[in-house]
């Protein structure tokens, strides 16, 4: 790197620092909730990052938070409905690329391409009929750092921290193919027909305890345990029945389970932090 | 209060009467289909006149004489006014769980772990921000 490149790096890291700080604390003071320091020191790192891997995509942004509308959608019931979306970044100069922006890991976003392929491709379906214009790229942009990052983060080894920092590909091509955009739109309107009918089961214990979708971790692990409605879901408590079907269920320990230790300290210092700050 | 507004309002001494009165206004007027209302009796379980006369004059069905299968089907009503539904918060967060959809989204109850959430707002915004410093540092530039 020059001394140029350098400079400009120093700087905007610092301007970042500034501008993360003080939308940290305008956040903590609406949402009344705080990050762990390590939390959000991971948060910062992460934009920082963006930054050095991705600057020529940042450099070369022409919209952000572009809102796209799809209005006069009808559902199988003959229900009206829009269909809406944000895309974060689009380039719009010699050519025009759609970005979208997520808090996932890279490794986890390329297994599970086709779940970005939906949502960017309708994307790019309302752009091309909004603006008569042609896209000619849709990508995703990952900014969780990978796991062996991460690890070699954790161990503060230098050289292989900036071996994997130069590794991490945080940036997907999404294929651009409109052939499913139909499809997935009537499927669109068949959730808004079940949200509209007040349709709200869980989904069954079956898709709780499968393990697949490209993830180690069941459903059941993996979204219920983390949402404060499970103690009073069917499927949920059938998931904890099923998976302790050996040792026979304690409905003291099942009542009492609020996560791992970790997540529990977790909540507390944050919980602490709030009351500090 | 009333000395600001100049005007005297319902009477103090009726105003609990008239709260219990628009509270059962409203509680009685929701019900599209079917109304159960409980009939405790015993000692020292008194019905409310209004209630009493209500009943006389209604004769409702007991809920030992009631047959279910008379309730007629439960209509939807159609909002006319077509709803705006977003692809991720919505579309992909009722696929995730319809049940969840329900109360973080339909009923805005608040999650307890925030952290994630918190998380991935703190560095969009400030991607944005710093996209639109870019933005602006560019034209600048160009001027």
């Amino acid at each position: 790197m020059t001394a140029e490149e350098l400079r400009n790096i120093a700087e905007m890291d610092k301007w970042l620092e500034e501008t993360f700080e003080e939308n940290y604390l305008r956040m903590r003071m609406d949402g009344g909730h705080a990050l762990t320091p390590d939390v959000k020191e991971m948060a910062l790192e992460q934009v920082k990052a963006y930054y050095r891997k991705l600057r020529d995509v940042a450099e070369n942004v022409t919209d952000t938070e572009v809102r796209l509308t799809l209005p006069g959608q009808q559902t199988d019931d003959g229900r009206e409905y829009t269909i809406e979306g944000v895309v974060d970044i689009v380039r719009d100069n010699d050519r025009t690329v759609m970005y979208d922006i997520k808090t996932h890991e890279a490794d986890y976003v390329r297994q599970n391409v086709e779940l970005y392929e939906n949502q960017l491709n309708v994307y790019a379906h309302i752009w091309q009929n909004l603006r008569q214009q042609e896209l000619d790229e849709t990508a995703i942009i990952a900014t969780a750092f990978p796991r062996k990052l991460l690890d070699a983060r954790r161990a503060g080894n230098e050289a292989a921290l900036q071996r994997q920092m130069d590794d991490w590909d945080p940036l997907i091509p999404i294929p651009l193919d409109q052939s499913k955009v139909e499809a997935v739109i009537a499927d669109f309107g068949r959730i808004v027909d079940s949200i509209e009918g007040k349709s709200f089961q869980p989904p069954p214990v079956e898709v709780l305890v499968d393990e697949t979708a490209n993830t180690r971790e069941k459903f059941g692990t993996r979204v219920c345990r983390n949402c404060d409605a499970r103690f009073s879901c069917g499927s949920y408590r059938n998931f904890v029945v099923k998976t302790n079907a050996r040792t026979g269920i304690d409905f003291r320990r099942y009542y009492a389970d609020f996560g791992s230790d970790e997540e529990m300290a977790e909540r507390t210092v944050a919980a602490v932090v709030t009351a500090i700050e | 209060m009333r000395d600001l507004l100049g005007n005297e309002g319902e009477p103090l001494d009726r105003i609990s009467r008239f709260d219990i009165m628009r509270m059962f206004y409203v509680a009685l007027s929701r019900a599209e289909n079917l109304l159960v209302l409980g009939n405790p009796r015993g000692r020292g379980i008194s019905t409310d006149p209004a209630f009493k006369a209500m009943l006389e004059e209604f004769e409702p069905t007991r809920i030992s004489n009631f047959d279910a299968s008379s309730l007629p089907e439960a209509e939807i009503s159609n909002n006319d006014i077509p709803r705006n539904y977003s692809y991720t918060a919505d579309y992909l967060l009722y696929q995730k769980c319809p049940r969840q959809y329900m109360f973080f989204r339909r009923y805005g109850f608040v999650p307890s772990r925030s952290q994630t959430m918190f998380f991935g707002s703190l560095v969009h915004q400030t991607l944005e921000d710093l996209h639109h410093f870019l933005i602006n540092k560019r034209k600048e530039v160009a001027a």
